[in-house]
Protein backbone atom coordinates (compact mmCIF):
# COMPACT_ATOMS: atom_id res chain seq x y z
CA UNK A 1 0.00 0.00 0.00
CA UNK A 2 1.49 3.17 -1.49
CA UNK A 3 1.60 5.70 1.92
CA UNK A 4 0.16 9.01 1.83
CA UNK A 5 1.65 12.08 1.69
CA UNK A 6 0.60 13.10 5.09
CA UNK A 7 1.87 10.25 6.58
CA UNK A 8 5.34 10.41 4.83
CA UNK A 9 5.60 14.49 5.91
CA UNK A 10 4.98 13.05 9.12
CA UNK A 11 7.48 10.86 9.60
CA UNK A 12 10.03 13.61 7.93
CA UNK A 13 8.85 15.94 10.64
CA UNK A 14 9.23 13.35 13.29
CA UNK A 15 12.58 12.52 11.99
CA UNK A 16 13.43 15.95 12.05
CA UNK A 17 11.92 17.01 16.10
CA UNK A 18 13.51 13.60 17.09
CA UNK A 19 17.20 15.39 17.02
CA UNK A 20 16.39 17.90 19.26
CA UNK A 21 17.35 18.11 22.94
CA UNK A 22 16.45 20.14 25.63
CA UNK A 23 18.07 23.23 26.26
CA UNK A 24 21.04 23.84 28.85
CA UNK A 25 19.75 24.68 32.21
CA UNK A 26 21.11 27.93 33.56
CA UNK A 27 21.43 28.41 37.37
CA UNK A 28 19.70 31.90 37.14
CA UNK A 29 16.72 29.83 35.35
CA UNK A 30 16.82 26.97 37.58
CA UNK A 31 16.88 29.28 40.67
CA UNK A 32 13.83 31.05 39.58
CA UNK A 33 11.59 28.44 38.22
CA UNK A 34 12.28 26.48 41.81
CA UNK A 35 11.21 29.46 43.68
CA UNK A 36 8.12 29.93 41.42
CA UNK A 37 7.34 26.06 41.84
CA UNK A 38 7.62 26.68 46.06
CA UNK A 39 5.32 29.28 45.41
CA UNK A 40 2.87 27.19 43.55
CA UNK A 41 2.98 24.54 46.50
CA UNK A 42 1.58 26.95 49.15
CA UNK A 43 -0.33 28.54 47.23
CA UNK A 44 -3.90 28.69 48.02
CA UNK A 45 -5.74 26.51 45.55
CA UNK A 46 -8.11 28.49 42.79
CA UNK A 47 -11.42 27.90 43.56
CA UNK A 48 -12.72 25.02 41.86
CA UNK A 49 -15.60 26.68 39.32
CA UNK A 50 -18.91 24.83 40.43
CA UNK A 51 -19.98 22.26 37.48
CA UNK A 52 -23.13 24.16 38.31
CA UNK A 53 -22.05 27.49 37.74
CA UNK A 54 -22.68 27.13 33.47
CA UNK A 55 -25.90 25.63 34.42
CA UNK A 56 -27.33 28.65 36.78
CA UNK A 57 -25.71 31.11 34.39
CA UNK A 58 -27.64 29.75 31.64
CA UNK A 59 -30.82 29.19 33.98
CA UNK A 60 -30.12 33.05 35.49
CA UNK A 61 -30.35 33.75 31.70
CA UNK A 62 -32.90 32.26 30.60
CA UNK A 63 -35.06 34.04 33.67
CA UNK A 64 -33.82 37.67 32.37
CA UNK A 65 -35.64 36.57 29.25
CA UNK A 66 -38.51 35.16 30.34
CA UNK A 67 -39.02 38.08 32.34
CA UNK A 68 -38.78 40.15 29.43
CA UNK A 69 -40.72 37.83 27.13
CA UNK A 70 -43.43 36.72 29.25
CA UNK A 71 -43.93 38.30 32.64
CA UNK A 72 -43.69 41.78 30.51
CA UNK A 73 -46.78 40.54 28.69
CA UNK A 74 -50.09 41.82 29.33
CA UNK A 75 -51.82 40.16 32.23
CA UNK A 76 -54.07 37.27 31.07
CA UNK A 77 -55.85 34.59 32.68
CA UNK A 78 -57.98 33.83 35.89
CA UNK A 79 -57.70 35.50 39.22
CA UNK A 80 -59.22 35.54 42.65
CA UNK A 81 -58.74 36.14 45.85
CA UNK A 82 -57.56 39.72 47.49
CA UNK A 83 -55.01 41.14 44.96
CA UNK A 84 -54.62 43.90 42.39
CA UNK A 85 -54.23 43.03 38.48
CA UNK A 86 -52.18 45.69 36.98
CA UNK A 87 -53.53 46.08 33.17
CA UNK A 88 -51.76 47.05 30.77
CA UNK A 89 -51.70 50.93 29.76
CA UNK A 90 -52.27 52.11 33.02
CA UNK A 91 -55.52 50.09 33.81
CA UNK A 92 -55.63 48.45 37.34
CA UNK A 93 -58.18 46.37 38.97
CA UNK A 94 -58.56 45.72 42.60
CA UNK A 95 -60.32 42.06 43.76
CA UNK A 96 -62.13 41.14 46.57
CA UNK A 97 -61.65 38.30 49.44
CA UNK A 98 -64.29 36.33 46.89
CA UNK A 99 -63.76 37.93 44.06
CA UNK A 100 -63.13 36.00 40.88
CA UNK A 101 -62.47 37.05 37.25
CA UNK A 102 -60.95 35.97 34.19
CA UNK A 103 -59.16 38.74 32.06
CA UNK A 104 -59.06 38.77 28.29
CA UNK A 105 -57.68 40.15 25.18
CA UNK A 106 -54.34 41.02 27.05
CA UNK A 107 -56.21 42.90 29.82
CA UNK A 108 -58.77 44.70 27.96
CA UNK A 109 -61.77 42.66 28.63
CA UNK A 110 -61.76 41.23 32.07
CA UNK A 111 -65.30 38.79 33.06
CA UNK A 112 -66.15 39.31 36.87
CA UNK A 113 -67.55 35.60 37.66
CA UNK A 114 -67.88 36.67 41.14
CA UNK A 115 -67.61 38.75 43.67
CA UNK A 116 -66.66 42.78 43.73
CA UNK A 117 -63.82 44.41 41.35
CA UNK A 118 -62.74 47.79 42.00
CA UNK A 119 -61.47 49.47 38.71
CA UNK A 120 -58.76 52.23 38.06
CA UNK A 121 -58.95 52.96 34.52
CA UNK A 122 -56.92 55.84 32.30
CA UNK A 123 -55.83 55.12 29.17
CA UNK A 124 -57.29 52.68 27.56
CA UNK A 125 -60.26 51.22 27.09
CA UNK A 126 -61.66 48.56 29.61
CA UNK A 127 -64.66 46.40 29.77
CA UNK A 128 -66.01 44.85 32.63
CA UNK A 129 -68.22 41.81 32.30
CA UNK A 130 -70.57 40.24 34.17
CA UNK A 131 -72.94 37.31 32.79
CA UNK A 132 -75.58 39.73 32.83
CA UNK A 133 -73.82 43.56 32.22
CA UNK A 134 -71.24 45.06 30.15
CA UNK A 135 -69.39 48.11 31.89
CA UNK A 136 -67.83 49.84 29.57
CA UNK A 137 -64.84 51.75 31.50
CA UNK A 138 -62.72 55.07 30.25
CA UNK A 139 -60.94 57.36 32.14
CA UNK A 140 -62.87 56.39 35.33
CA UNK A 141 -63.17 54.87 39.25
CA UNK A 142 -65.66 52.05 39.46
CA UNK A 143 -66.71 48.99 41.20
CA UNK A 144 -68.82 46.58 40.05
CA UNK A 145 -70.12 43.51 41.90
CA UNK A 146 -71.97 40.48 40.29
CA UNK A 147 -75.54 39.67 41.14
CA UNK A 148 -75.77 42.59 43.63
CA UNK A 149 -78.20 45.08 41.92
CA UNK A 150 -81.32 45.53 43.21
CA UNK A 151 -83.11 43.35 40.47
CA UNK A 152 -80.16 40.52 40.72
CA UNK A 153 -78.18 41.97 38.06
CA UNK A 154 -74.97 43.68 38.34
CA UNK A 155 -74.38 46.68 40.73
CA UNK A 156 -72.44 49.22 39.17
CA UNK A 157 -71.02 52.24 41.54
CA UNK A 158 -69.02 54.90 39.72
CA UNK A 159 -66.71 56.93 41.27
CA UNK A 160 -65.22 59.09 38.81
CA UNK A 161 -65.73 59.58 35.09
CA UNK A 162 -68.76 57.70 33.65
CA UNK A 163 -69.28 54.25 32.46
CA UNK A 164 -71.76 53.07 29.56
CA UNK A 165 -73.46 49.73 30.79
CA UNK A 166 -75.52 47.46 28.83
CA UNK A 167 -77.64 44.55 29.93
CA UNK A 168 -79.97 43.02 27.50
CA UNK A 169 -81.53 45.51 25.27
CA UNK A 170 -80.80 48.38 28.09
CA UNK A 171 -77.60 50.61 27.78
CA UNK A 172 -77.20 53.83 29.90
CA UNK A 173 -74.16 55.84 30.85
CA UNK A 174 -73.93 55.97 34.38
CA UNK A 175 -71.70 59.15 35.72
CA UNK A 176 -70.16 59.94 38.87
CA UNK A 177 -71.69 59.55 41.94
CA UNK A 178 -74.90 57.95 40.54
CA UNK A 179 -75.40 53.65 40.59
CA UNK A 180 -76.80 51.41 38.14
CA UNK A 181 -79.30 49.45 38.07
CA UNK A 182 -81.74 52.65 39.81
CA UNK A 183 -84.68 50.04 40.55
CA UNK A 184 -86.41 52.38 43.89
CA UNK A 185 -86.05 55.44 41.50
CA UNK A 186 -87.76 53.93 38.56
CA UNK A 187 -91.06 52.81 40.09
CA UNK A 188 -92.03 56.11 40.23
CA UNK A 189 -90.09 58.01 38.01
CA UNK A 190 -91.50 58.53 34.48
CA UNK A 191 -90.21 55.29 31.93
CA UNK A 192 -86.57 56.11 31.06
CA UNK A 193 -85.40 56.23 27.67
CA UNK A 194 -84.49 52.80 27.38
CA UNK A 195 -81.72 52.21 24.18
CA UNK A 196 -83.53 48.63 22.97
CA UNK A 197 -80.25 47.72 21.87
CA UNK A 198 -77.08 46.47 22.62
CA UNK A 199 -75.28 48.23 19.88
CA UNK A 200 -76.90 49.67 16.70
CA UNK A 201 -76.64 46.29 14.82
CA UNK A 202 -78.66 45.17 17.22
CA UNK A 203 -81.34 47.49 16.78
CA UNK A 204 -81.50 47.58 13.37
CA UNK A 205 -82.13 43.73 13.46
CA UNK A 206 -84.86 44.44 15.76
CA UNK A 207 -86.35 47.02 13.71
CA UNK A 208 -86.14 44.65 10.75
CA UNK A 209 -87.85 41.67 12.66
CA UNK A 210 -90.77 44.47 13.86
CA UNK A 211 -91.10 45.50 10.06
CA UNK A 212 -90.78 42.01 8.50
CA UNK A 213 -92.84 39.69 11.51
CA UNK A 214 -95.90 40.31 13.45
CA UNK A 215 -94.07 39.43 16.45
CA UNK A 216 -93.93 41.62 19.48
CA UNK A 217 -90.57 42.12 20.62
CA UNK A 218 -90.14 40.83 23.76
CA UNK A 219 -90.56 43.68 26.98
CA UNK A 220 -87.21 44.50 28.22
CA UNK A 221 -89.12 47.04 30.90
CA UNK A 222 -87.28 46.61 33.87
CA UNK A 223 -90.65 47.67 35.88
CA UNK A 224 -91.13 46.10 38.89
CA UNK A 225 -95.13 46.26 38.86
CA UNK A 226 -94.70 44.99 34.90
CA UNK A 227 -92.69 41.69 35.91
CA UNK A 228 -94.14 38.67 36.13
CA UNK A 229 -94.40 36.27 39.55
CA UNK A 230 -91.00 34.56 39.80
CA UNK A 231 -91.74 31.07 38.85
CA UNK A 232 -90.92 27.61 40.81
CA UNK A 233 -88.53 25.60 40.13
CA UNK A 234 -91.05 23.34 39.05
CA UNK A 235 -92.95 25.58 36.75
CA UNK A 236 -89.51 26.26 35.13
CA UNK A 237 -88.84 22.68 34.59
CA UNK A 238 -92.87 22.42 33.34
CA UNK A 239 -92.40 25.71 30.81
CA UNK A 240 -89.35 23.96 29.19
CA UNK A 241 -90.77 20.51 28.93
CA UNK A 242 -93.42 21.70 27.22
CA UNK A 243 -92.14 23.86 25.21
CA UNK A 244 -89.69 21.21 23.76
CA UNK A 245 -92.74 18.91 23.24
CA UNK A 246 -94.42 21.44 21.33
CA UNK A 247 -91.57 21.92 18.96
CA UNK A 248 -91.03 18.09 18.79
CA UNK A 249 -94.79 18.37 18.00
CA UNK A 250 -94.20 21.26 15.00
CA UNK A 251 -95.82 23.88 16.67
CA UNK A 252 -92.52 26.56 16.77
CA UNK A 253 -94.83 29.54 17.88
CA UNK A 254 -95.99 27.71 20.77
CA UNK A 255 -92.56 26.21 21.75
CA UNK A 256 -91.18 29.71 21.08
CA UNK A 257 -93.43 31.82 23.69
CA UNK A 258 -93.00 28.82 26.21
CA UNK A 259 -89.11 29.58 26.30
CA UNK A 260 -90.23 33.40 26.55
CA UNK A 261 -92.27 32.48 29.16
CA UNK A 262 -89.44 30.81 31.03
CA UNK A 263 -86.65 33.38 29.69
CA UNK A 264 -88.53 36.08 31.17
CA UNK A 265 -90.13 34.95 33.75
CA UNK A 266 -87.09 33.44 35.72
CA UNK A 267 -84.06 34.83 33.90
CA UNK A 268 -82.07 33.92 36.61
CA UNK A 269 -83.08 30.02 35.77
CA UNK A 270 -80.17 27.68 35.43
CA UNK A 271 -82.56 27.03 32.52
CA UNK A 272 -82.57 30.35 31.09
CA UNK A 273 -79.29 30.16 29.18
CA UNK A 274 -80.34 26.73 27.69
CA UNK A 275 -83.90 28.63 26.62
CA UNK A 276 -81.98 31.24 24.71
CA UNK A 277 -79.67 28.69 22.85
CA UNK A 278 -82.83 26.47 21.98
CA UNK A 279 -84.78 29.73 20.59
CA UNK A 280 -82.26 30.67 18.26
CA UNK A 281 -81.42 27.15 17.19
CA UNK A 282 -85.03 26.46 16.91
CA UNK A 283 -85.74 29.63 15.22
CA UNK A 284 -82.51 29.72 12.85
CA UNK A 285 -84.27 27.33 10.14
CA UNK A 286 -87.18 29.03 9.01
CA UNK A 287 -86.65 32.64 11.04
CA UNK A 288 -83.36 33.40 10.53
CA UNK A 289 -83.86 37.49 11.33
CA UNK A 290 -85.87 36.04 14.38
CA UNK A 291 -83.40 33.54 15.46
CA UNK A 292 -81.01 36.54 14.88
CA UNK A 293 -82.53 38.70 17.12
CA UNK A 294 -82.69 35.79 19.57
CA UNK A 295 -78.77 35.15 19.11
CA UNK A 296 -78.26 38.86 19.81
CA UNK A 297 -80.14 38.37 23.31
CA UNK A 298 -78.37 35.60 24.13
CA UNK A 299 -75.03 37.28 23.57
CA UNK A 300 -75.85 39.75 25.39
CA UNK A 301 -77.15 38.00 28.84
CA UNK A 302 -74.32 35.62 28.44
CA UNK A 303 -71.27 36.70 26.85
CA UNK A 304 -69.15 33.80 27.78
CA UNK A 305 -71.69 31.63 27.48
CA UNK A 306 -71.02 28.04 26.17
CA UNK A 307 -72.80 28.72 23.10
CA UNK A 308 -70.73 32.02 22.64
CA UNK A 309 -68.74 31.01 19.48
CA UNK A 310 -72.52 29.36 17.81
CA UNK A 311 -74.58 32.49 18.15
CA UNK A 312 -71.51 34.81 17.19
CA UNK A 313 -71.30 33.11 13.74
CA UNK A 314 -75.54 33.38 13.17
CA UNK A 315 -75.31 37.05 13.97
CA UNK A 316 -72.22 37.15 11.56
CA UNK A 317 -74.24 35.17 8.59
CA UNK A 318 -75.85 37.11 5.90
CA UNK A 319 -79.54 36.94 6.89
CA UNK A 320 -82.24 37.28 4.02
CA UNK A 321 -86.05 37.60 3.97
CA UNK A 322 -87.54 34.97 5.89
CA UNK A 323 -88.75 32.54 4.05
CA UNK B 1 2.04 10.49 24.22
CA UNK B 2 3.78 7.96 23.14
CA UNK B 3 7.30 8.33 24.61
CA UNK B 4 10.76 6.60 23.24
CA UNK B 5 10.36 4.58 26.85
CA UNK B 6 7.17 2.93 28.10
CA UNK B 7 4.57 4.54 30.19
CA UNK B 8 5.52 4.08 34.15
CA UNK B 9 2.98 3.76 36.15
CA UNK B 10 2.77 5.78 39.11
CA UNK B 11 2.26 3.38 41.09
CA UNK B 12 5.53 1.48 39.86
CA UNK B 13 7.42 4.49 40.22
CA UNK B 14 7.91 5.16 44.11
CA UNK B 15 9.96 8.55 43.44
CA UNK B 16 7.48 9.64 40.88
CA UNK B 17 4.49 8.45 43.05
CA UNK B 18 6.70 10.59 46.31
CA UNK B 19 6.85 13.63 44.12
CA UNK B 20 2.79 13.34 42.99
CA UNK B 21 1.96 12.71 46.60
CA UNK B 22 3.85 15.84 47.69
CA UNK B 23 2.74 18.29 45.34
CA UNK B 24 -0.70 17.09 46.13
CA UNK B 25 0.05 17.76 49.61
CA UNK B 26 1.54 20.97 49.33
CA UNK B 27 5.73 20.23 50.82
CA UNK B 28 7.55 22.54 49.60
CA UNK B 29 10.63 20.46 49.87
CA UNK B 30 9.32 18.41 46.67
CA UNK B 31 10.33 21.35 44.17
CA UNK B 32 13.99 21.15 43.46
CA UNK B 33 13.20 17.21 42.83
CA UNK B 34 10.49 17.79 40.92
CA UNK B 35 12.31 20.00 38.44
CA UNK B 36 15.30 18.02 38.53
CA UNK B 37 13.16 15.04 37.37
CA UNK B 38 11.22 16.78 34.95
CA UNK B 39 13.17 19.59 33.44
CA UNK B 40 14.53 17.81 30.67
CA UNK B 41 10.94 16.64 29.38
CA UNK B 42 9.65 20.11 29.89
CA UNK B 43 11.96 21.84 28.09
CA UNK B 44 12.36 18.93 25.68
CA UNK B 45 8.33 19.61 24.78
CA UNK B 46 8.67 23.50 24.84
CA UNK B 47 11.72 23.15 21.98
CA UNK B 48 9.14 20.83 19.66
CA UNK B 49 6.57 22.88 20.00
CA UNK B 50 6.84 26.10 20.35
CA UNK B 51 8.61 29.08 17.90
CA UNK B 52 11.29 30.29 18.61
CA UNK B 53 10.23 33.92 19.11
CA UNK B 54 8.34 32.67 22.50
CA UNK B 55 10.94 32.86 25.36
CA UNK B 56 11.97 29.59 26.47
CA UNK B 57 12.36 29.38 29.86
CA UNK B 58 9.80 31.93 30.61
CA UNK B 59 7.45 28.57 29.35
CA UNK B 60 9.68 26.03 31.07
CA UNK B 61 8.97 28.47 34.28
CA UNK B 62 5.36 28.74 33.87
CA UNK B 63 5.15 24.75 32.90
CA UNK B 64 6.37 23.48 35.99
CA UNK B 65 3.79 25.79 37.71
CA UNK B 66 1.07 25.11 35.87
CA UNK B 67 1.59 21.40 36.60
CA UNK B 68 2.21 21.57 40.19
CA UNK B 69 -0.77 23.37 40.34
CA UNK B 70 -2.74 20.37 38.10
CA UNK B 71 -1.19 18.10 40.43
CA UNK B 72 -2.67 19.59 43.08
CA UNK B 73 -5.74 19.42 42.13
CA UNK B 74 -5.93 16.28 40.26
CA UNK B 75 -3.17 14.06 42.07
CA UNK B 76 -4.06 10.77 40.15
CA UNK B 77 -1.88 10.66 36.62
CA UNK B 78 -0.77 7.76 34.87
CA UNK B 79 2.31 8.73 34.03
CA UNK B 80 4.30 12.05 35.25
CA UNK B 81 6.47 12.11 32.10
CA UNK B 82 3.63 12.28 29.36
CA UNK B 83 1.41 14.33 31.66
CA UNK B 84 4.12 16.89 32.06
CA UNK B 85 4.82 16.90 28.26
CA UNK B 86 0.85 17.52 28.04
CA UNK B 87 0.60 20.45 30.42
CA UNK B 88 3.33 22.01 28.58
CA UNK B 89 2.05 21.99 25.12
CA UNK B 90 -1.07 23.29 27.04
CA UNK B 91 1.17 26.37 28.01
CA UNK B 92 2.38 26.54 24.72
CA UNK B 93 -0.92 26.77 22.76
CA UNK B 94 -2.41 28.68 25.63
CA UNK B 95 0.29 31.32 24.92
CA UNK B 96 0.08 30.67 21.11
CA UNK B 97 -3.59 31.96 21.23
CA UNK B 98 -3.24 34.46 23.63
CA UNK B 99 -0.44 36.27 21.02
CA UNK B 100 -2.41 35.48 18.15
CA UNK B 101 0.17 32.90 16.66
CA UNK B 102 -1.71 29.99 16.27
CA UNK B 103 -0.33 28.86 12.92
CA UNK B 104 3.37 29.03 14.29
CA UNK B 105 3.10 26.18 16.56
CA UNK B 106 6.43 24.47 16.37
CA UNK B 107 10.01 25.46 15.49
CA UNK B 108 9.87 24.70 11.79
CA UNK B 109 9.20 28.57 11.30
CA UNK B 110 12.92 29.41 12.42
CA UNK B 111 14.92 26.19 11.50
CA UNK B 112 18.31 27.98 12.20
CA UNK B 113 18.68 25.89 15.79
CA UNK B 114 16.65 22.74 14.16
CA UNK B 115 19.26 22.73 10.87
CA UNK B 116 21.90 22.79 13.31
CA UNK B 117 21.04 20.10 15.28
CA UNK B 118 20.03 18.25 12.53
CA UNK B 119 23.58 18.83 10.59
CA UNK B 120 25.21 17.38 13.23
CA UNK B 121 23.18 14.35 13.13
CA UNK B 122 23.05 14.00 9.49
CA UNK B 123 25.80 11.35 7.74
CA UNK B 124 25.91 13.38 4.62
CA UNK B 125 25.78 17.04 3.63
CA UNK B 126 23.64 15.95 0.62
CA UNK B 127 21.17 14.29 3.06
CA UNK B 128 20.97 17.67 5.17
CA UNK B 129 20.47 19.54 2.24
CA UNK B 130 17.29 17.35 0.85
CA UNK B 131 16.09 17.23 4.56
CA UNK B 132 16.07 20.86 4.90
CA UNK B 133 14.56 21.51 1.65
CA UNK B 134 11.57 18.94 2.51
CA UNK B 135 11.60 20.98 5.90
CA UNK B 136 11.06 23.83 4.34
CA UNK B 137 8.43 23.17 1.94
CA UNK B 138 6.73 21.15 4.66
CA UNK B 139 7.08 24.26 6.95
CA UNK B 140 5.41 26.50 3.97
CA UNK B 141 2.61 24.23 3.41
CA UNK B 142 1.56 24.02 7.00
CA UNK B 143 1.51 27.50 7.42
CA UNK B 144 -0.85 28.10 4.39
CA UNK B 145 -3.29 25.22 5.57
CA UNK B 146 -5.90 25.10 8.04
CA UNK B 147 -4.38 25.96 11.58
CA UNK B 148 -6.85 24.03 13.99
CA UNK B 149 -6.16 20.87 11.53
CA UNK B 150 -2.16 21.45 11.59
CA UNK B 151 -2.12 21.73 15.24
CA UNK B 152 -4.06 18.29 15.98
CA UNK B 153 -1.79 16.98 12.77
CA UNK B 154 1.33 18.07 14.26
CA UNK B 155 0.63 16.94 17.84
CA UNK B 156 -0.66 13.43 17.24
CA UNK B 157 1.02 12.45 14.10
CA UNK B 158 4.47 14.03 14.50
CA UNK B 159 4.82 14.67 18.11
CA UNK B 160 2.65 11.41 19.43
CA UNK B 161 -0.29 13.00 21.87
CA UNK B 162 -3.36 11.13 22.10
CA UNK B 163 -6.46 12.37 20.86
CA UNK B 164 -7.01 12.95 24.79
CA UNK B 165 -4.20 14.38 25.33
CA UNK B 166 -4.58 16.78 22.41
CA UNK B 167 -8.17 17.58 23.60
CA UNK B 168 -6.22 18.86 26.88
CA UNK B 169 -3.67 20.66 24.86
CA UNK B 170 -6.17 22.63 22.84
CA UNK B 171 -9.04 22.82 24.93
CA UNK B 172 -11.55 20.87 22.63
CA UNK B 173 -13.12 17.61 22.43
CA UNK B 174 -12.10 14.31 21.68
CA UNK B 175 -14.48 14.10 18.71
CA UNK B 176 -13.35 17.22 17.52
CA UNK B 177 -9.72 16.71 17.71
CA UNK B 178 -10.61 13.42 15.84
CA UNK B 179 -12.19 15.40 13.26
CA UNK B 180 -9.60 17.89 12.68
CA UNK B 181 -6.63 15.27 12.60
CA UNK B 182 -9.02 13.71 9.60
CA UNK B 183 -9.33 16.43 8.00
CA UNK B 184 -5.89 17.84 8.49
CA UNK B 185 -4.46 14.64 6.84
CA UNK B 186 -6.65 15.11 3.91
CA UNK B 187 -5.80 19.02 3.37
CA UNK B 188 -1.81 17.74 3.68
CA UNK B 189 -1.87 15.11 1.54
CA UNK B 190 -3.90 17.02 -1.01
CA UNK B 191 -1.20 19.97 -0.42
CA UNK B 192 1.53 17.80 -1.35
CA UNK B 193 -0.14 15.91 -4.14
CA UNK B 194 -0.02 19.33 -5.73
CA UNK B 195 3.46 19.79 -5.24
CA UNK B 196 5.62 17.64 -7.36
CA UNK B 197 9.02 18.24 -6.06
CA UNK B 198 8.02 17.60 -2.61
CA UNK B 199 6.23 14.67 -3.79
CA UNK B 200 9.10 13.33 -5.10
CA UNK B 201 10.94 13.99 -2.74
CA UNK B 202 9.25 12.56 0.13
CA UNK B 203 8.77 9.65 -1.90
CA UNK B 204 12.54 9.45 -2.25
CA UNK B 205 13.54 9.85 1.37
CA UNK B 206 13.64 6.64 3.50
Amino acid sequence: MTPTYDRLAAQQLRQAFDTLSPNGDSPEARARTVAAMTAALVAPLPRRRSVLAPVLAVAAAAAVVFGVLVLRRPVQGDFSGTQRIELAGGASVALTERSRVSVFDEGARVLIREGEVAADVVGRDVLLETTDSQVYVRAARVKVTAGAGCDGRALVVVNSGSVVVTSGAQRETVKAGEQWPRCGAAVNEAPRVIETARVDEAARVMETTRATEPRKPVVMTPKPSARPHALTLGEQNALYEAAVLAQRGGDLTGAVAGLEKLIVGAPESPLAETALVQEFRWLRASQPVAAREAALRYLARFPMGTARAEAETLVAARVGPSP
Amino acid sequence: MKLATPLRLVEDMPDDAALVDGAARGDQRIAVALYDRLRGVISRTVKRVAPRSLEHEDLVQQAFVELISSLRERPTVRSLDAWAATITARVVFHRLRRDRLEDRFAALDDDGELMTTLASSTPSPHHLTTQREVLQKLSRHLAKLNPGRMQVFVLHDVHGYELKEISEILSISVSNAQTRLVRGRKELHEAIALDPSLRAVLQEEP
